[in-house]
């Protein structure tokens, strides 16, 4: 790491620390919470009722919530960890974000603390994308997740199945086109390169396989070894032989996510690779209802033991490692992840549970499409990463408009690898 | 020497007719000034002839080539206009030589030309400069240059000088004079200025709502106005009008009762339609054709203001019957306000209109005051 | 005698706390940004590591070698030639045809041709997007009436119009506004000097090459540096139209140097960047003043 650290910070800690000494805080046991600002109603009302039920729970607590807006939480949260003045609990994302607090030692090992709590609710392998080096530094408590979704009444009217392969994909991309040359087996918006990079994720966490990729994305692995897994070209040569073979509507590369959402709703593709989040666009875009859910296509030439991942990804809360209250707060965390919090959270907050025990009570107060990743999400052996998220921001950026001259065929993959190799390397030298 | 001829020129503007069908005849070498009051169509008559403005009928024709079909630059005139137009963009020596670089003449033809120009104009030292770094008399000597450096046979002046301070303007007058006579052609001078109407034209010509009143050299216009517009447009200051009754035609005389005076004067021969008795007419005065008399001999007024010149002296008279007159007497009167003074027309300066305004044929050969 | 030195002072005085405040906001607000900008220019200074260290003209030197960057500058530099022959060329054709060729509807056309400035750049560039999208968008309808087609991937997909494609959809935008900006530079120059140079024999399309032209040249100057200042600050509507894409093909300075700064947080080499940046207007800024004329 570097050996220069810049005085604001410090003089900032300096300053929280006195404030700290001066309001010291009386014998009842204070829980400080950190969460991102909401303006919406449910969350807030979400948060009041379970904060009340904790109190309720453990008297003498008093649990304090504090919000931020992202960029200032962003900002002010790894200072705040280093002072005794910080949170016990706060939110973060199962990323990078979480990662480097771990690393860094300012969020507390929860790996022990789950034992009772968490661990009866959720799969262990959820707490992956909180995890550094197999342990665990906080606790996932909803998620993000992306589908294939596909127009029902085109497959339905003419007899075919949606692909579970890449194999049959590639077939139903022509079969599509054979039926009508003017309808895209499936929409992709990558004018803002977002959405190529997170098929390309999808696609390497098939054939990288998760924790490989993982260890690259954290610029983990030795010099030599970084971004050298064929599976990452593979996965970029996937990308291109769809376009080559039709799959995609035409100008992928000037449609954006918006466009690729209007195309799929307006009958011009068959499916569209989108997020959990997606589905109220369709409706309104006047698909009401007329599109099912599916897998992305296993990867037919991947290792056997990659299938099974979602790409998506969870949010949740960590410890701080300075907290006077470590098990109290892990209490607070097991309170959020219980049946009834997160079936409450789905109706008034809209996060897709992790523990979707209690959802079936509340069934008819939501979405259809939602019910169908609540239920099966849990089928999942865990997430596949977003390169978009978990890397480092210029690596991104040369990953993710190299996916753009990829699809064109005016970049190789091999290239557009060294080029990220490249990259990573001049990143991880620099930290 | 050219010869300009104008027949029946007509102008409109849409449904309103401007210009009723002017005709002008001008030959040799003549200085013809243009006057009227503002909005008569000076403007529009120059900007015929200068084609920039298509005539709605008449014929123009110079050197009798007839003029009205062709294009500005083809018609032998120059123009230049009041606010200069010089091209900002170009030196004076760009600004001078630009029609002839339009027509295409030889580069060294062209500087041949501008410099002949700019030394008759003394502009020489200026010729590198742009219209901006010029004082406005400068300007002005550009413009004219760069009407002369084509050799128009007709040159336009609208109001050229009406920019200029007094002083300028004066010495403006005598150069573009000079110029005229120095270029032999024929000019077309329009002015608000009567002296400079009367000081430089040849031929002076009296317009009025879109009509020639009268053409005639400026002593002629001053001496024997067709009407009492015309009467009243030239000199300064004005020609006093006063109200006259007719009492009728004896003797080749017309008799006439103004006020409490009554005068006489003679009738020319060749007059036919005379005023009746009881017509009432008007009688024209020029300032300095008043007469001071001895009292109770003429007009009785009281002095408004005396004007000391030293030279002579103007004065503001408050008839006791009738306006308020102004006269003008050669020499220096020591008058106050409030004097008492009386007044007669010298029987020469004694101009007489009829109700359509039209002048009577009065002969003015020299009289004594009719006091009998 | 004591006495004009002193009201001297009080003059002095009285005209610093007049300008004071200026000098005050500008010192605050152009100033020191300046120079803090040169001044970090000169660091490695990364705000998510909390790095802080002089490198002197390292960053510079990496700006030399930096591809994307290299890609931008020439982006920058089509854009403002381009720019300027689309912008104010057109603009100056409009407003001639208004000025002096067309008789009727004057203000009708100028509205028209005025209008796209009022649409907000992230509308235009959606507008624009769609119609040049090749999925769903009419242009390929359009260029087939004409017996043309469009790139397979749209005009902003292909790398090698892209940018061209971006800087039409500026000049639709703009060319409205340069237009009423000429024309009433037009508008000022006397109908009298039109006429002399009609009685020199100089009309119509002679007289707008010899008259109209070199009348208004400053402003069309200004114009013309408006135009480049602009095509060098274009951000905006790259971001609408293409997001730089594809690949780095419609990549341009502003977005670089904000992403370099607020994505990467690499805040020395984006002022590195921005040093680069503010000599080139500076440089733009001095052709300018030295080709108007008072
Ligand atoms: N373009 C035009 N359209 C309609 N009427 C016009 C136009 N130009 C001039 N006129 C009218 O024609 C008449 C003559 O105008 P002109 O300019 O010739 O007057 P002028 O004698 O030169 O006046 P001034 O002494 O004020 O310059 C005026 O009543 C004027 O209103
Ligand atoms: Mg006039």
């Amino acid at each position: 790491m570097h050996n220069q650290s810049s005085r604001g910070p410090r003089a900032l800690t300096l300053a929280l620390g006195l404030a700290a000494v001066i309001a010291v805080p009386a014998n009842a046991q204070q829980l400080k919470l950190w969460e991102i600002s909401s303006t919406n109603e449910g969350v807030n009302q979400n948060w009041e009722n379970v904060i009340a039920q904790f109190e309720a729970e453990h008297p003498g607590v008093e649990v304090v919530m504090e919000t931020f807006d992202t960029e200032a939480f962003k900002q002010g949260l790894a200072v705040a960890l280093t002072s005794t003045s910080g949170p016990d609990i706060f939110f973060n994302w199962g990323s990078e974000d979480s990662a480097v607090l771990a690393r860094n030692g300012l969020a507390a090992d929860v790996t022990d603390m789950g034992e009772g709590r968490w661990l009866d609710k959720i799969n262990a392998g959820l707490l992956a994308p909180f995890s550094v080096e197999g342990r665990a530094y906080g606790v996932p408590s909803h998620s993000i997740a992306k589908y294939m979704y596909y127009n029902t009444a085109f497959y339905e009217e003419n007899g075919l199945t949606f692909p579970t392969t890449t194999d049959e994909l590639l077939a139903m991309c022509k079969t599509v086109r054979e039926i009508d040359p003017e309808v895209a087996f499936t929409s992709l918006g990558n004018r803002d390169q977002w959405k190529g990079i997170h098929y390309v994720s999808m696609l390497t966490a098939e054939y990288v396989g998760v924790d490989a990729m993982l260890a690259d994305m954290r610029l983990q692995n030795s010099d030599d070894a970084m971004f050298t897994d064929p599976g990452y070209t593979k996965a970029l040569a996937m990308m291109r032989t769809m376009e080559e073979e039709g799959c995609f509507q035409q100008g992928v590369n000037v449609t954006t996510a918006d466009m690729s959402r209007t195309i799929f709703a307006s009958g011009l593709a068959t499916s569209i690779y989108c997020g959990t989040w997606c589905p109220g666009t369709f409706d309104s875009e006047g698909l009401e209802g007329g599109y099912s859910m599916a897998p992305f296509p296993a990867v037919s030439d991947a290792p056997e033991e990659n299938h099974g991942y979602i790409l998506g990804l969870t949010e949740g809360f960590q410890i701080s490692a300075q907290s006077q209250h470590k098990e109290l707060a892990a209490d607070f965390i097991d309170l959020i992840l219980s049946d009834a919090v997160q079936a409450e959270r789905l109706v008034l907050a809209g996060r897709i549970p992790v523990n979707g025990a209690g959802v079936g009570a509340v069934s008819d107060e939501v979405h259809p499409a939602i019910q169908h990743v609540v239920a099966d999400l849990p089928n999942y052996k865990g997430f596949a990463p977003i390169l978009d998220v978990d890397l480092d921001g210029r690596i991104v950026e040369v990953y993710k408009r190299g996916i753009q001259d990829v699809i064109d065929g005016r970049v190789t993959p091999e290239e557009l690898m060294a080029k990220v190799r490249a990259e990573a390397l001049a990143v991880k030298s620099e930290r | 020497m050219s010869e300009l001829s104008i027949n029946g020129l007509r102008k409109s503007y849409g449904a309103t007719e401007v210009l009723h069908g002017l005709d002008l005849e001008v030959s040799g070498n003549e200085f013809v000034v243009f006057v009227g009051p503002s909005g008569c169509g000076k403007s529009t008559f120059l900007r015929s002839i200068a084609g920039l403005e298509t005539i709605s009928g008449g014929s123009m024709t110079i050197d009798g080539a007839d003029i009205s079909g062709l294009e500005p630059d083809r018609r032998g005139v120059a123009m230049v206009f009041q606010n200069y137009a010089l091209y900002p963009h170009m030196t004076v020596a760009q600004n001078m030589g630009f029609a002839l670089r339009m027509a295409h003449v030889p580069k060294a033809e062209i500087a041949r030309k501008v410099r002949e120009v700019a030394e008759i104009l003394q502009l020489e030292p200026y010729l590198d400069r742009r219209p901006m770094d010029l004082s406005g008399g400068q300007r002005q000597r550009v413009a004219i240059g760069r009407a002369i450096v084509r050799e128009p046979k007709v040159f336009l002046f609208d109001e050229p000088l009406s920019n200029l301070d007094a002083d300028l303007r004066a010495h403006m007058r005598l150069e573009i004079i000079k110029l005229h006579r120095h270029q032999k052609g024929i000019s077309i001078y329009v002015t608000h200025d009567q002296v400079e109407a009367m000081t430089m034209a040849d031929k002076i010509v009296v317009m009025r709502d879109g009509n020639i009143e009268q053409v005639g050299s400026p002593l002629d216009l001053y001496n024997e106005p067709v009407n009492r517009f015309v009467a009243g447009f030239l000199g300064t200051p004005r020609m006093n009008f006063l109200d006259a009754t007719s009492t009728g035609v004896a003797n080749w005389r017309l008799g006439l009762k103004v006020g409490g005076m009554t005068l006489s004067p003679p009738i020319r021969p060749d007059a036919d339609a005379l005023p009746e008795a009881g017509a009432p007419l008007s009688l024209g005065v020029r300032p300095d054709g008043w007469r001071i008399v001895a009292e109770g001999d003429g007009l009785a007024g009281r002095v408004v203001h005396a004007e000391q010149l030293g030279r002579e002296t103007v004065v503001f008279i408050e008839l006791e019957h009738g306006p308020q007159v102004a006269m003008i007497q050669p020499g220096q009167y020591r008058l106050h306000s409030d004097d008492a003074i009386w007044l007669a027309p010298a029987p020469d300066e004694l101009h007489l209109f009829d109700a359509s305004d039209a002048a009577l044929p009065v002969a003015r050969i020299p009289r004594t005051n009719s006091h009998n | 005698m004591a006495q004009p030195p002193t009201h001297h002072r009080r003059d002095t005085i009285s005209a610093l706390t007049l300008l004071a405040p200026a000098m005050i906001l500008f010192g605050a607000f152009i100033l020191l940004p300046l120079m803090q900008t040169f001044a970090w220019s000169l660091y490695r200074y990364e705000v998510f590591g909390g790095v802080k260290e002089f490198v002197g003209l390292d960053n510079f030197a990496k700006l030399a070698g930096d591809e994307v960057f290299g890609i931008a500058l020439i982006n920058n530099l089509k854009f403002a030639v381009l720019s300027v022959v689309l912008q104010v060329g057109m603009g100056l054709v409009l407003a001639a045809l208004l000025d002096r060729g067309v008789r009727r509807f004057k203000v009708v056309y100028r509205t028209i041709i005025f209008a796209p400035i009022l649409v907000s750049t992230a509308a235009v560039g959606l507008l624009w997007s769609l119609i040049l999208n090749p999925s769903i968008g009419p242009v390929d309808d359009w260029l087939g009436l004409i017996g043309l087609s469009a790139p397979r991937n749209g005009l902003l997909g292909e790398p090698a119009f892209a940018i061209y494609g971006v800087i039409f959809v500026g000049a639709w935008q703009y060319t409205g506004f340069m237009m009423v900006i000429l024309l009433a530079g037009m508008q000022n120059v006397p109908e009298e000097t039109y006429e002399a140079a009609r009685m020199d024999g100089c009309k119509g399309l002679r007289a707008f090459f010899h008259i109209t032209l070199p009348t208004i040249r400053n402003v069309i100057i200004t114009c013309c540096l408006l135009t480049v200042i602009g095509a060098f600050k274009v951000f905006d509507l790259v971001y609408v139209l293409t997001n730089g894409g594809p690949g780095n093909a419609t990549e341009v300075l502003a977005s670089y140097i904000f992403r370099n700064a607020f994505e990467f947080g690499q805040i020395g080499y984006a002022n590195a960047l921005s040093v680069v940046f503010l000599a080139i207007a500076f440089v733009f800024g001095l052709i300018q003043f030295r080709m108007i004329r008072r």
